[in-house]
């Protein structure tokens, strides 16, 4: 039976027609239709109008290609413009093209007809970029979205002007990809990446990180329109060649066994193209499940190890993943987790669930060779999140067709030659000694705006004026009893040391029931530790600050100066504004309190020589041929 | 009043806006969408003659209004949306107006309080959890200024009291521009030794 209700939504959902189409001159008075067009109490809410549905499995996964290099650049980098370039030269180059384009996120109908969404070099995810330490490289993004007002502009949610983060990449800050270093249609930008560990200490080696857009106020928007990809980092020791000869090499599975699985959950209109409700401050959830931007796939796998880096690229959603057989929830197999936000752990550990709150990633081996050809196996999401406050607290029943994805066990084409180490790396130390600053922030709510400790974004402001060369203690507390904020940091990676006033010893993780434990039960095959949830080893770039949560980490600054930021990754929070700027400066020039840039620089001229206050802001659009760098807004 | 029926012409969030009828400070009858959206670029506000004696977010918007110059009325317009119909008619509206130095192209809205009750949940979107109260320091939709520009449906928003520049910078921001030509030109890092550390300077 439909109620007056129903005839709303589906009115609005058909275009709105249906609204007045013969009726109008029983309405002689706007009072009588205010009870269709308003109803008194709410809206319904985003999702109550489902995206169009698919058969799951259907699609394969895409794969991402590898960038590849250019031999140069025209007009060449500009070596001033950036620091370090003379120590960390680039060795290679790359030139990569923001477009929107007709993406298939499945071969069902609507989707089949395409979806407008944007990208890099007409891919969504972007390329891969394969990366190794000890060989910097340099990456010039070109802006060519269509610019608004252009006919042929097909996502109209996005702003087509970007700033790409390489996150959590430690970056000067020129290439960080700062908030407001945007570049809008027609322009570039030169992203130096110097490919070395945080004070050259080979302790804080990277692994799985990600690019993607982080424009003030449209970061959820523009991420979600498509504009993000995975950056892989290699060293000596994970050289991605399982038969590498090298002793000291450690072999994880490589090529074609090594998957980045980017998790994005997307809402679809009747017409296949994607809803982004930019109304919606509290986090926008999608009921369509996408793997590296394809609903529901499947993949071929052989009955051999692989490694898959899965990332939870958001925009509010958190996930608990498993590996389900489809039969028997206790029968699940154990992930083998060998990294938590890109870091390797000290030793691979068994884990049967990993949690992911937004921009977190893992890397795990799972060994199909302990399936049988022609099984299917699930990445099986079971954490409920019906809003954008974060996880209900409940878990969802077991169903193979909501997945994430399916593997499909065939035989293996050849023996296995990959292996999965014992021991990876020392966690770096934690010297007490070296703390100049003690900071907390707190997480909050103030009318329609996320905060903290009561402020919003202003890229004016810095909060906290940092000493090159220290480290610093920080205590991030959420005062929400039932909002979730996945807090991180830009620039370099913290050690969690408590977790709500609990101490977090090296060895520790964070698993289920904010608990910490040191070990687990020990499986009795592997020799591994396991724990029945991951979330997270003790060296992050997210801390997920569920209810309640106050966790203190430390953080070490080192090698470059210039300002960064530090927000909830839960982006539609953070374009709301839950962010704030601070700045590395040298030895002996921080000061206790928050600072007005303009301020701040203009007492401290030796070191930064440009002291004029902003610029004032500029109102018209700028001519498309402009090439002037004044005044630029 | 048929005409708040009239089936709203086609911008993106045709659908998403209730086309209701509002009065403004100079008692001017208009329909939220069709007359004050539809092909603008609009910042939108809430308030009360009330509470900005509590929280002055007026004072703040006057900068903003004449930071737009010439532009406010041609091709952007500000709205308050007045959170407390009953008190806040179109004459106390007018003497507030007036008083703070109001000029054509900023417009304060009232209407029935369903109708205001409705724009605001349609603005200040939010899944649960933030009911809209009385209280400004709770209140989920008074702490921002909406800024669109419906023509391509293009909505941000920005804190009511950030900076005036930097609420005028959000209107450059969505404002159409043309497509660009020739090769790409840089737009940064810019030189170190130069301007504010090799980033873009911005408001």
């Amino acid at each position: 039976m439909h109620r007056r209700r129903d005839f709303l939504k589906i009115g609005l959902a058909t275009g709105g027609f249906s609204l007045l189409g013969g009726q109008s001159a029983a309405a002689q008075n706007h009072e009588e239709w205010l009870q269709y067009l308003c109803p008194p109490n709410t809206f319904p809410p985003d999702l109550s109008v489902p995206s169009p549905p698919v058969t799951p499995f259907k699609m394969p996964l895409f794969i991402p290609q590898a960038k590849k290099p250019v031999s140069q650049l025209s007009p060449l980098p500009d070596p001033l413009s950036h620091q370090l370039y003379d120590r960390y030269s680039p060795k290679k180059f790359y030139l990569t093209y923001e477009q929107e384009f007709l993406w298939c996120f499945h071969p069902d109908p609507p989707y089949n007809q395409g979806t407008w969404c944007w990208g890099f070099d007409g891919s969504s995810p972007g390329p891969t970029y394969i990366a190794k330490y000890g060989e910097p490289i340099l990456v010039r993004r070109v802006n060519n979205l269509p610019p608004i007002g252009h006919p042929d502009r097909h996502v109209h949610f996005g702003l087509p002007s970007t700033t790409t983060h390489l996150h959590n990449a430690h970056t000067a800050s020129e290439s960080d990809g700062d908030p407001n270093d945007w570049i809008d249609p027609g322009e570039f930008w030169d992203h130096h990446y110097g490919n070395f560990p945080s004070g050259n200490d080979p302790l804080q080696k990277l692994t799985t990180l990600w690019y993607h857009d982080h424009r003030m106020d449209f970061t959820a928007a523009n991420v979600y329109a498509g504009l993000w990809g995975a950056y892989l980092l290699f060293d000596e020791y994970d050289t991605g060649n399982e038969n590498d000869p090298d002793p000291q090499a450690w072999r994880l599975p490589s090529g074609k066994y090594d998957i980045p699985l980017l998790l994005q959950d997307l809402q679809f209109d009747q017409q296949g193209q994607m809803v982004f409700n930019l109304f919606n401050t509290d986090g926008v959830l999608g009921d369509r499940f996408t793997v590296n931007r394809i609903i529901q796939p499947h993949l071929k796998v052989e009955r051999r190890k692989y490694r898959f880096r899965i990332l939870n690229g958001g925009p509010s959603r958190f996930y608990q993943v498993f590996l389900y057989d489809g039969k028997a929830m206790d029968k699940c197999r154990p992930f083998v987790v060998i990294t938590g936000d890109g870091n390797f752990l000290e030793e691979p550990i068994e884990a049967d669930s990993i949690y992911l709150s937004v921009a977190q990633r893992v890397d795990v081996i799972i060994d199909f060779s302990q399936y049988e050809v022609d099984d299917h196996v699930y990445l099986l999401n079971l954490l409920e999140q019906t809003n954008g406050k974060g996880p209900s607290g409940r878990m969802l029943d077991p169903n193979p067709k909501d997945a994430l994805m399916r593997f499909d066990v065939v035989e293996a084409q050849a023996p296995d030659p990959s292996r999965i180490p014992d021991y990876f790396r020392k966690l770096q130390s934690v010297d007490l000694a070296d703390v100049r600053r003690d900071r907390n922030w707190t997480f909050d709510y103030d009318g329609g705006l996320w905060t903290i400790n009561g402020q919003i974004m202003d890229p004016q402001r810095i909060e906290a004026v940092i000493e090159r060369g220290s480290a610093e203690i920080w205590t991030f507390r959420n005062s929400g009893n039932d909002w979730a904020h996945p807090i991180h940091n830009h620039f370099t990676e913290f050690i969690i040391l408590e977790v709500n006033g609990k101490a977090v010893y090296p060895k520790q993780i964070q698993t289920g029931g904010h608990t910490l434990r040191r070990s687990f039960v020990e499986d009795i095959e592997s020799q591994r530790d396991h724990v029945d949830v991951f979330m997270g080893g003790p060296r992050r770039d997210v801390v997920s600050l569920l209810p309640g949560d106050e966790i203190k980490v430390y953080i070490r600054f080192s090698d470059f100066l210039g300002k960064y930021v530090m927000h909830c990754h839960n982006v539609v929070h953070e374009d709301h504004a839950m962010m704030i700027r601070w700045d590395v400066v040298p030895a002996g020039e921080g000061v206790p309190n928050p600072e007005r840039a303009s301020t701040y620089y203009k007492e401290n001229t030796k070191q930064f020589p440009d002291p004029r206050p902003p610029a004032q802001p500029h109102l018209e659009a700028r001519p498309g041929t402009s090439t002037s760098q004044e005044g630029q807004t | 009043m048929t005409e708040s029926c009239t089936p709203p012409r086609r911008g993106p969030y045709a659908d998403y806006f209730p086309n209701v009828i509002v009065y403004d400070h100079e008692h001017q009858k208009a329909r939220f969408y069709d007359d004050l959206l539809l092909d603008r670029m609009v910042l939108i506000n809430c308030m009360s003659v009330q509470d900005d004696a509590v929280r002055p977010v007026t004072q703040n918007l006057l900068q903003v209004q004449n930071l737009l110059g010439h532009r406010l009325g041609r091709d952007v317009f500000m709205y308050s949306l007045t959170i407390d119909p009953e008190r806040d008619t179109p004459t106390v509206l007018r003497a507030f107006a007036d008083h703070h130095g109001v000029k054509p192209g900023w417009q304060f809205l009232t209407g029935t309080s369903e109708v205001m009750t409705t724009l605001r949940d349609r603005l200040f979107a939010h899944s649960g959890g933030h009911a809209p109260g009385t209280n400004p320091e709770s209140d989920c939709s008074m702490g921002m200024i909406r800024y669109g520009n419906e023509s391509v449906g293009l909505w941000g928003s920005v804190a009511t009291l950030a900076k005036p520049e930097q609420i005028v910078q959000r209107v450059a921001w969505i404002t159409p521009r043309a497509q660009p030509e020739g090769a790409p030109r840089r737009s940064g890092p810019l030189p170190l030794t130069s301007e504010n550390f090799g980033h873009r300077v911005n408001a």
